[in-house]
């Protein structure tokens, strides 16, 4: 058989190389982009902190786990930690709602991390016309979310650069009173997760284990068999 | 991408690893998200599928080569998504995606035999055609047609040979155009 050339130069029709092309153009929401800051801000020093040694599946039997979340996550190494907690978080937004988050934390945590707000209806495949342009989606809120969502997204995303950037000058009192105030502003904020992962590296990093142990228990106890739970765990064994 | 969106929050201490992750992050984020919705995550968790993938990736930095990042993240991709695939198939009370599920795109085509299809129904179109089809034939698919990764590189991510990987995409663009009811339109 021949040499395996592209569809679009390889006998498509038009309306196949316009489905290619709507594919190839689809992008995120703006939610979703300003999550993706979120990451660049926290995942940096997560990522030299788990770079360092830590276990990645070895919470992976705990009982807590749902029967799907055990599944996903004895399948796979690494990865199925991921794929098991966004499975079982994916499952609980689309069939029931989530835990109420009752922690003794010293502040309200999401009780489902990442994505706070209920499903979308309407998914975001972006238009042909408008190829992707992540910058022009975070400035452009889609009309049907009310602005005042994105701004706060916005303010909770730079108020944990902050922090982090603190963190990665080596200035953890500092993260810690920036994540003080971001508790402060946002007690129940969308990347409050975010936020408890980035505390429990500034108590470490400030050598107050016992602390970020007990921030790590208190958010596992709540969201027993979700990523982020099992990430505090990594950190706080791995230091 | 997103980098031109942000202030410049790099600083002097960061180490190569914090630099290389975060530029990572910048230049493929948006491709993770966007193979991740295309082999089947569902909306509600792409967000997540794609932070995880990351998350991954920063544990095994030091295997990623220079240049290989965006193969490398993708074949992470393809795991967290089957993954996801499985253990929402086996909760069966979880709709894979509700909003794209048209019966069938045909009869929408049909109506407008000759015209630039509309985004959006193209899109819902694509999708209902892909939840259709084999995970190895949308695999393979989602990479070649529309990540555009090579035959070889596609290959190396399914860890099956090129003869197969070209027979598998051919394949579902037969499934495609056969449920476009588009064959022979040009």
């Amino acid at each position: 058989m021949s040499e395996l050339r592209r569809w679009s130069a390889d006998g498509a029709t038009d309306a196949e190389i316009a489905l290619l092309e709507a594919a190839r153009g689809v992008q995120p929401s703006a939610e979703t982009l300003a999550r993706a800051r979120a990451l660049r801000a926290l995942s940096v020093t997560a990522a030299a902190t788990t770079i360092a040694g830590a276990a990645p599946v070895a919470a992976a039997t705990k009982s807590g786990l749902t029967l799907v979340g055990k599944i996903a996550i004895l399948s796979l190494v690494g990865g199925g930690v991921v794929a098991g907690g966004v499975a079982v978080r994916a499952a609980r937004q689309a069939s029931a709602p989530p835990a109420a988050a009752v922690v003794p934390a010293p502040r309200p945590v999401s009780a489902v991390p990442l994505r706070p707000e209920p499903p979308r209806v309407n998914p975001p495949p972006a238009s042909v016309s408008a190829p992707i342009s992540p910058v022009r989606a975070a400035e452009s809120p889609r009309p049907a979310r009310p602005a005042s969502s994105n701004d706060q997204l916005s303010r909770e995303v730079k108020a944990l650069e902050l922090a982090h950037r603190a963190l990665a000058e080596h200035d953890p009192q500092r993260a810690l009173e920036l994540l003080d105030r971001y508790g402060a502003h946002f007690p129940a904020g969308s990347l409050s997760s975010e936020a408890v992962v980035l505390r429990v590296q500034a108590l470490l990093a400030n050598g107050d284990r016992a602390a970020a142990q007990a921030q790590a228990d208190a958010y596992s106890a709540a969201h027993p068999d979700t990523p982020f739970a099992i990430r505090l765990k990594e950190l706080v064994r791995g230091q | 991408m997103i980098e031109r969106a942000l202030p410049p929050t790099i600083t002097a201490r960061e180490t190569a690893p914090d630099v290389r992750f975060r530029s990572m992050v910048d230049a493929h984020f948006v491709t993770v998200w966007r193979a991740l919705r295309h082999l089947g995550v569902p909306e509600v968790g792409a967000d997540d599928g794609a932070q995880q993938v990351f998350l991954v990736a920063a544990r095994r930095l030091d295997d990623i080569r220079a240049g290989g990042e965006r193969q490398y993240l993708l074949a992470i991709a393809l795991r967290v998504a089957s993954e996801i695939r499985r253990a929402l198939r086996r909760r069966r009370e979880v709709p894979m995606d509700t909003p794209v599920s048209e019966p069938l795109c045909v009869a929408t085509v049909d109506q407008q035999p000759e015209q630039a299809l509309d985004n959006k129904r193209a899109l819902a179109m694509l999708a209902t055609c892909l939840e259709g089809m084999s995970e190895k034939l949308r695999d393979a698919f989602v990479l070649f047609e529309l990540e555009e990764l090579s035959a070889p590189e596609v290959a190396r991510l399914l860890g099956v040979p090129v003869g197969t990987v070209a027979s598998r995409v051919r394949l579902a663009r037969e499934y495609i155009r056969e449920s476009l009811g588009s064959r022979g339109r040009r």
